[in-house]
């Protein structure tokens, strides 16, 4: 963890704030997500969870720092495994994973791009990484091929829009509210 | 933190060091996962209340309660996964008009469901007895957590419950200026706008302030820094770990023995049911 020696103490005190928020976010969210998961079965209820990957998108977008999606995606899930998250422990496992799909994305990037095609990048690969471990999980491969399939296609374009586009509208959002002043995200000449 | 669910106590399982309790609870929640048959993560939801009564003082009533909420979506994760297994099937037991429920499958889709009661009871079991200041501590201990993140997780959990107020604040806003948003779905997503955002960006200015009086005191001024409280690793900790990994294997053994283990991972789904051929 020596990328954290970058970050300045509010870039760590932001990316906790909002960390927190939203692990708070999933906890409810998840209560939702499987109460919805019967009535869409398995595989409709995959179009809500590119939501789960906002987290890995929006932080980074924020504060552009190494490290930025796996730390905030821990945190999340860390927060929501506190705050009694039906799936617990688990999520915590699973917030490292997505958070490290994410984290290749912006390290390929050299941590410099942040244009909405890199965030729906990183939003993919964290639901391709959340694919194996659920695969594991959940035992997957004994479903039939299509369902496999239909596992993993659909939940590609729930992360493009609800990770990736909406992690660039809420970065967006919170700029013009001035809070953001002195971070990254409102330097954009930095990004390029 | 607010609406935390840690039970204060001084059970066993109160006392041991959170980020091994952390590592024993994932071997007994993962290993379980790893095999098709039902009996598998069964046996460990068993495994669980008899650990939260033995050692945490949390009796199995309080255990059950805690999973009946997940037993509507367990079924539907077994109904699923029963409909729609890819394996190799043998036996029917039933026929629905055009849809067959294999033995196999059925067996399949019980062990899914069963996971998922596993892991919650587990979880559950974690959460009611560790100290999240603590768990914290101990990550940055044991686990090598950078100390200047655990301290703005402490930071950040402390202004939770300010987040409440403020949502006060802004819907009290709202109304002072005669702004409505009817009820029902579609206006739902108006108000998480306007609600979220302005909750989001008065999180974010505290955390400034906060960033700044933790600067002005020299916080993250050096690589390293002493604590007032250290939780450390005991003999009885790695008694625990020690323990919960031969349990596991144990069981599994056990199962295998009497053919109730079925297929590793997504292998082959034979001798699932009843005993070995």
């Amino acid at each position: 963890m020596n990328a954290l020696r970058s970050w300045t103490t509010r870039e760590l005190m932001v990316t906790a704030a909002i960390a927190v928020a939203v692990g708070l976010l999933y906890m409810a969210y998840s209560s939702l997500y499987l109460a919805l998961t019967p009535l869409l079965g398995q595989v409709g209820i995959m179009l809500a969870l590119g939501f789960y990957y906002l987290i890995g998108v929006l932080v980074p977008y924020i504060v552009r720092r190494p490290g930025a999606a796996l730390l905030a995606s821990f945190l999340a899930a860390f927060t929501e495994m506190l705050a009694g998250s039906p799936f617990g422990i688990m999520a915590v496992w699973a917030g490292l994973i997505q958070g490290l799909g994410a984290e290749i994305v912006f390290a390929a990037r050299r941590w410099q791009d942040y244009r909405l095609g890199v965030l729906m990048a990183a939003a993919v690969l964290s639901g391709m990484f959340a694919f194996v471990y659920e695969y594991f999980l959940f035992s997957y491969g004994a479903l039939a091929l299509p369902v496999q399939a239909g596992l993993f296609l659909v939940r590609i374009p729930s992360a493009l829009v609800l990770a990736g586009w909406l992690g660039k509208v809420l970065g967006d959002a919170l700029v013009r509210t001035g809070v953001l002043r002195g971070l990254a995200i409102t330097q954009t000449e930095r990004t390029v | 933190m607010s609406g935390q669910l840690y039970l204060e106590g001084d059970s066993p399982l109160h006392r041991l060091n959170p980020a091994v309790k952390l590592g024993a609870f994932s071997v007994l929640m993962i290993a379980p996962a790893l095999f098709l048959s039902p009996a598998a993560p069964a046996a460990f939801i068993g495994l669980s209340l008899l650990l939260g009564w033995g050692l945490g003082g949390i009796s199995p009533a309080m255990m059950l309660r805690r999973l009946a909420p997940f037993l509507l979506l367990a079924t539907g994760l077994v109904i699923f996964n029963t409909l729609l297994y890819g394996g190799p099937r043998a036996t029917l037991l039933l026929r629905l008009g055009p849809v067959g429920i294999w033995a196999e499958a059925l067996a399949v889709g019980a062990s899914i469901g069963l996971r998922l009661l596993c892991f919650a009871s587990f979880s559950a079991l974690f959460v009611w007895t560790t100290d999240p200041t603590l768990l914290v501590a101990s990550l940055m201990h044991q686990l090598r957590l950078p100390y200047r993140l655990a301290y703005a997780m402490f930071a950040a959990y402390r202004f939770l419950p300010l987040l409440r107020r403020e949502l006060d604040n802004i819907r009290a806003a709202h109304r002072v200026r005669g702004a409505f948003v009817a009820g029902g779905p579609a206006s739902w997503l108006e108000r998480s706008r306007r609600y979220g955002i302005p909750l989001l960006a008065n999180a974010i200015r505290q955390t400034e302030r906060m960033a700044v009086a933790m600067d002005a005191r020299g916080f993250s001024a050096s690589m390293h820094r002493t604590s007032y409280f250290r939780p450390h690793v005991r003999a009885g900790d790695i008694l625990f770990l020690g323990v919960a990994c031969l349990a596991t294997a144990a069981i599994l053994f056990g199962l295998a023995q009497w053919g109730l283990l079925g297929g590793f991972l997504a292998g082959p789904a034979e001798s699932l049911v009843g005993g070995a051929p």
